[in-house]
């Protein structure tokens, strides 16, 4: 694509990156507060228990310690993230419903003692049986785990669209297949951590390893019984998010009670263990698709049941078994489908969010399932998806509109780069190719909690001085670069260089934000930039063309340069002015263009300071039915992938050798950014296909919280990627810009099923992929 | 009881007093106030608390403070040339290989490490290297480019 | 309870002489090698000394040296790293062990973890163990007894138990002087490194001069037992017999039923038993073309 920019598109430097490279990056474990107390956490040792009795006396006793809280000394009301299903409480009341639920929590002057005093609380617990998996749960049984969940069933989806049945009487090939999978891990490398401090005139600050401080941020405030302009939440650096982060957590609540029960500043940091006790990471997922396609493989129908595990609390869970059957509908023309879906509770840590949010497994299935259909055609796989693959304009059964959609492209792009038609030929015992595609939202339709709000705001100060400006937003930065991308866009829409921008984020203070979620930022708040950015460029001009004698629309500003018609102009008055202000200083313009220094100084000299404000409210998306709001959005990004693997077909090894992906992002913002993201969605769902797994015990204990055990790939994991970048200029977004955080994860586990069915001839229907289940196929294979 | 303890980092001699069960991890973050080198999990398992130990690249969550009685630790606040960025730093920063940052540190001493010992490595080389250095952001591609083109630039260019 | 595993608190001592050392340890307190398992149990709670020994400074406890007639003597306090690169440790007949050590944790880990803290921490998934056994090592021990020696075979009792006194320190490991033999170490893993091992196959072969008969040959399996585990009896089988596919995939199966692994949420046993058997295969095979003085690594 060639679009001529500035700024946008290029390989332009991180601005967050420096501070992060010498380690004066300040996350949230690293600030220290005057006075500041040590917060730990009493957990249940139980999975599903009745709570009969806390004594909290010895660790109130015990010196150093400054404040012991339970459910009886702090606010019970209900929080969580959809208000329908507010169902925890900062600290258990009555009954504990996972191992690592929170029932105390005390601040002392250090950790020692704070965990001394957690190990002296006393509780009387009546064990009850805990629940374990969907079977057990929907067993009637088993006891309920919560009153508000009856059957033990937290949320259950019922959608249909067009007429399965009919179509499935017009289907060459009807197949049904299988993909369950395991609870995962988000895995960032910084645990949680908060700090909480109350001031003087009993505002409270949370600095947080949040990735979404304006929820964080009303969760406070509701349970705090605080008004919300009393609640402030910041968030320092962020070592990662990928979803888990993006609710509030009962620690961040604890911490904050702490501080205020306390007067004094109060620090929580969550060990590894307590990051795998908390989870809100990726569900279990058991789906069962069937699907039907006519004689040249066109996609007539899907019939999709998915049981979700979803752990002792909701948490994102009813968006999660939403998304789970919303995002099949693209990127194939699939006119009818019907899904069902039902999210249980179970006495394991909550289930949430996790990059893809409950498309991952799903797609998974779906595009291993194409290829098996292909298979039985005898047709190459990606020409069967080429056959279906939606164009830019069209809408799917379930009413998301592809306003713009590269699929075409970035299939083709795939397959070339590739050489896909020689690999394909080739049939080496243990080696395989696999394709795989997907898509996904840039930003939910809706707010999580029922509003108009604007899903973002944004301001911009310009330098009272003249020649900086400052971008402030409630957006978080949680490594994906969204600070670099606000800047860029700011200084592409002002026409100044990149170093005349500053970012300050994350801070509740600051704007309104949801946050870092469903891959809405560069969209949403990069819109929201541009507009205050223009909202600024328009007051400074206006200015300046008065002073020039000409009309705002003459005037452009380029390079940080002020042109009126590509030309000079009347500029010799404002100069003088300038000069004379600084006189003493060296360096000053000298050209024969008005500098954007100078033009913002006279701005401010005529008006006073100048600021610009922009916002992002998406229109009215989706259709009418239930649920529909979940899956729509503004914009979708798209991906292809094709994985080659060798699987040492004797000990059932299965090594990843190469992956060619291409992502449309509509327009790349930053182009190392934007192949940073990919990266990294490669490599997250290349740990959750072969090694990421949390084993649960006879007791509901996790087996494996740590990184020892728990297996996230390391550098000698990853094979070499191969990135495109395609670009379909999406209209709905900020100079044609849509998401890449969450998409690319999409295709990546299918392309490696594919490449491992071919590999070894076997039929996988289970994650993650094992050494131990290969070899059972290939003996099952023999047979 | 404290115990005190002498110790060389980042090139200047400090004198602290600590417990005998206080990790280096420990003393350097909340001691000396040197937070580059991270907590991620206390066990040996992530590498985000990489520092150098009379240049060897350690995990100082695993190394008891008093250990390092008369040795030299190197962190990431050491690395730097005062005014300008380490050749490693500059190119970490170039190729994109800084996403949330919190493996960074870690990163880069494993990696300076590297490259004292074997100034031309190849790709293998580098991979091994960071073998004990967890990254969840970045696939660790760009950090191996950008590994890759420090030492090109730090052996003068050749390839 | 789930809580913040608190650090013991304990006393430290660094000994720069291996009899205070021997002193200090009678006295009941704990040996700190590397730090990479004690530091880790004490993090955990399962492992709380009153007071703690460093080895790091005793003299004499890190040297390299091979002797005239050819005896690898290893220090204890050698960390993997310095094993997995010591130019004397590089040649065909000692690969085992540099594999093994190269092949334990990650990059970091091996700087700080050391051979004797990997044999003396005793369990079933040590890496140098396996390989030491096929070697036919000895350990060299130092204690208030006075010094011994003694073959790494039968030192290790049970999961984290061997036959040290009390008041003992290992303080070397011997390596006797192997012929013209070739050895490797084979492990399974899920991901490439950074992970307990599955299941490993160490083997050190000789060959006979026609290149085909087989001399010598030791196994060792790692994780498939409570210990790692010398395959007996196949030197005794194999001895004089050729080379050929057959004769290493009954070796293999000897492998096999020697092994007695468990199931634990890092592989079933089932899985162990089917894989040792193949890596136990591969090894022979790549131990042999290097006794034959074959492709190096």
């Amino acid at each position: 694509m060639n679009r001529s920019f500035s700024v946008l598109g290029s390989r332009a430097l991180r601005i967050d990156a420096p501070e992060k490279l010498t380690g004066k990056a300040l996350y949230t474990d690293d600030l220290v507060r005057p006075g500041m107390l040590f917060g730990a956490l009493l957990q249940s040792p139980h999975a599903h228990a009745r709570i009969l009795r806390i004594d909290t006396s010895r660790a109130e006793k015990l010196p150093g310690v400054a404040a012991v809280l339970t459910a009886a000394n702090s606010p019970q009301t209900k929080f969580g993230v959809s208000p329908a299903r507010y169902d925890e409480t900062v600290f258990c009341i009555d009954k504990v419903r996972y191992i690592g639920d929170e029932i105390a929590a005390v601040a002392a002057v250090d950790l020692d003692t704070a965990s001394e005093a957690v190990g002296l609380i006393r509780v009387e617990y009546e064990e009850l049986k805990p629940v374990l998996s969907v079977e057990e749960a929907l067993d009637p049984a088993s006891p309920l785990i919560h009153e508000m969940y009856a059957g033990n069933v937290c949320s259950r989806v019922e959608q249909d669209f067009g007429d399965v049945e009919a179509a499935r009487k017009g289907a060459f090939i009807v197949r049904t297949d299988r993909l369950s999978s395991k609870m995962q891990n988000g895995a960032f490398i910084e645990p949680q951590c908060a700090l909480a401090e109350v001031d003087g005139h009993g505002r409270l600050t949370l600095w947080s390893s949040t990735q979404a401080p304006h929820y964080v941020a009303r969760t406070v405030a509701m349970v705090l019984g605080l008004p919300e302009h009393k609640v402030r939440v910041a968030s320092p650096r962020v070592g990662g998010g990928f979803g888990p982060k993006a609710a509030c957590s009962s620690m961040e609540l604890a911490t904050c009670l702490l501080a205020r029960a306390t007067g004094r500043p109060v620090k929580t940091t969550f060990t590894r263990e307590q990051v795998f006790f908390h989870s809100r990471a990726r569900h279990q997922f058991f789906h069962t698709m069937t699907t039907g396609v006519d004689r040249q493989g066109k996609l007539l129908f899907l019939d999709h049941e998915c049981s979700l595990d979803g752990g002792a609390y909701a948490s994102f869970g009813i968006a999660t078994v939403y998304y789970a059957g919303s995002l099949l509908g693209a990127p194939y023309r699939l006119p009818n489908m019907r899904y069902r879906g039902m999210r249980v509770v179970t006495n394991k840590p909550a289930s949430g969010a996790q990059r893809g949010h409950g498309g991952v497994i799903a797609r998974a299935l779906f595009e291993v399932q194409l290829n098996r259909i292909a298979r039985e055609l005898g047709i190459d796989p990606i020409e069967l998806r080429r056959r279906n693959v939606m164009e830019a304009g069209e809408t799917t059964c379930n009413d998301l509109n592809m306003s713009s959609l590269g699929m075409r492209e970035c299939l083709e792009a795939v397959h070339d780069r590739s050489g896909w038609n020689d690999r394909i030929r080739q049939k080496t015992p243990g080696r395989g190719i696999g394709i795989g595609c997907g898509f996904f939202v840039s930003g939910a339709g809706y707010p999580i909690y029922r509003s108009r709000t604007p899903h973002c705001t944004v301001e911009i100060k310009a330098d009272e001085a003249g020649g900086g400006i400052e971008v402030r937003t409630g957006a978080s930065e949680i490594g994906q670069g969204c600070e670099t991308m606000a800047a860029m866009i700011a200084a592409e829409t002002l026409g100044i260089p990149l170093d005349l921008v500053r970012v300050r984020s994350g801070d509740t203070d600051l704007s309104v934000d949801l946050g870092a979620y469903s891959s809405r930022t560069t969209l949403m708040t990069g819109h929201a930039v541009r507009e205050a950015a223009e909202n600024v460029r328009q007051k400074i001009l206006a200015v300046v063309a008065r002073a020039m004698k000409v009309t705002t629309e003459d005037l452009s500003i380029e390079n940080g340069l002020v042109k009126a018609r590509g030309e000079a102009g009347n500029v010799a008055a404002i100069r003088e002015e300038y000069l004379k202000e600084h006189r003493g200083w060296s360096g000053l313009p000298r050209g024969e263009f008005l500098t954007f220094a100078e033009a913002a100084r006279l701005a401010f000299l005529e008006q006073g300071t100048i600021i610009g404000t922009g916002l992002y409210r998406p229109p009215p998306l989706g259709g009418k039915f239930k649920g529909a709001t979940v899956g729509t959005s503004p914009a979708y990004g798209c991906s292809a992938q094709v994985a080659e693997v060798r699987v040492d077909l004797e000990t059932g090894q299965v090594k990843v050798e190469r992956i060619v992906a291409a992502h449309d992002c509509g327009q790349a913002i930053n182009r190392t950014q934007v192949e940073g993201q990919m990266h990294g969605c490669i490599s997250m769902a290349l740990g959750e296909a072969l090694m990421e797994e949390v084993v649960f015990g006879r007791k509901g204990e996790v087996l494996n919280p740590n990184l020892a055990d728990y297996r996230i790939p390391t550098a000698l994991d990853m094979p070499s990627i191969e990135t495109i970048i395609v670009e379909s200029n999406e209209p709905n977004g900020p100079y044609g810009a849509k998401e890449v955080g969450e998409g690319g994860i999409m295709p990546t586990i299918p392309a490696i099923l594919n490449a491992i069915e071919e590999a070894a001839g076997v039929t996988i229907d289970e994650l993650p992929v094992s050494p131990e289940r290969i070899l059972q196929a290939l003996r099952r294979q023999k047979k | 009881m404290k115990r005190l303890l002498t110790v060389t980092v980042n090139g200047v001699k400090r004198e602290t007093a600590v417990e005998p069960n206080r990790t280096l991890l420990e003393m350097l973050r909340t001691d000396l106030g040197l937070t580059g080198a991270k907590h991620g999990c206390g066990e040996g398992d992530c590498g985000a608390c990489t520092v150098l130990l009379d240049g060897v690249p350690v995990n100082a969550c695993l190394v008891l403070a008093l250990e390092t009685e008369g040795r030299e630790v190197v962190t990431i606040e050491g690395i730097d040339r005062g005014t300008a960025l380490h050749p490693l730093q500059e190119a970490f920063w170039e190729a994109g290989a800084v996403q949330c940052g919190y493996c960074t540190p870690g990163m880069i001493l494993s990696a300076k490490a590297l490259l004292d010992h074997v100034p031309a490595p190849t790709e293998n080389d580098v991979r091994l290297a960071i073998s004990g250095n967890l990254c969840r952001c970045t696939g660790y591609q760009k950090i191996v480019e950008a590994i890759l083109l420090a030492s090109k630039r730090m052996t003068g260019g050749k390839p | 309870m789930i809580e913040r595993k608190i650090m013991p608190r304990f006393d430290y001592q660094a000994p720069t002489d291996l009899k205070e050392a021997i002193a200090l340890l009678s006295g009941g307190a704990t040996a700190l090698a590397g730090g990479t398992d004690l530091m880790v149990k004490m993090k955990r709670g399962l492992a709380r000394p009153h007071q703690v020994v460093s080895l790091q400074r005793i003299e004499g406890l890190k040297e390299i040296v091979v002797s005239a007639n050819g005896v690898a003597r290893i220090g204890a306090l050698t960390t993997m790293a310095e094993i997995a690169r010591h130019p004397l440790l590089s040649r065909n007949s000692l690969l085992a062990l540099t594999e093994g050590a190269n092949s334990v944790g990650g990059a970091l880990i091996r700087n700080r973890a050391t051979v004797g803290g990997n044999i003396v921490n005793a369990r079933p998934c040590a890496d140098t163990v396996a390989p030491l056994l096929a070697l036919g090592a000895n350990l060299i021990i130092d204690g208030p007894g006075g010094r011994r020696t003694r073959p790494i075979e039968g030192f290790i009792t049970g999961p984290g138990k061997t036959s040290l006194l009390a008041g003992e320190i290992l303080v070397a490991v011997e390596i006797p002087p192997p012929e013209g033999s070739g050895s490797c170490y084979i492990k399974i893993t899920r991901r490439a490194v950074m992970e307990i091992t599955i299941a490993g196959c160490a083997v050190s072969a000789a060959l006979e001069r026609d290149g085909r008969t087989i001399r010598q040959v030791r196994m060792a399996l790692t994780s498939v037992a409570s210990t790692p585990l010398v395959v007996e009896g196949l030197e005794k089988r194999f001895a004089g017999r050729v080379a050929d596919d057959a004769a290493l995939q009954e070796a293999a199966a000897m492998a096999r039923q020697s092994a007695h692994p468990i199931d634990d949420h890092r592989a079933p046993a089932e899985y162990r038993s089917e894989v040792i058997e193949v890596i136990a295969r591969r090894a022979l095979r790549l131990a042999l073309e290097r006794a034959g003085g074959g492709k190096r690594k």
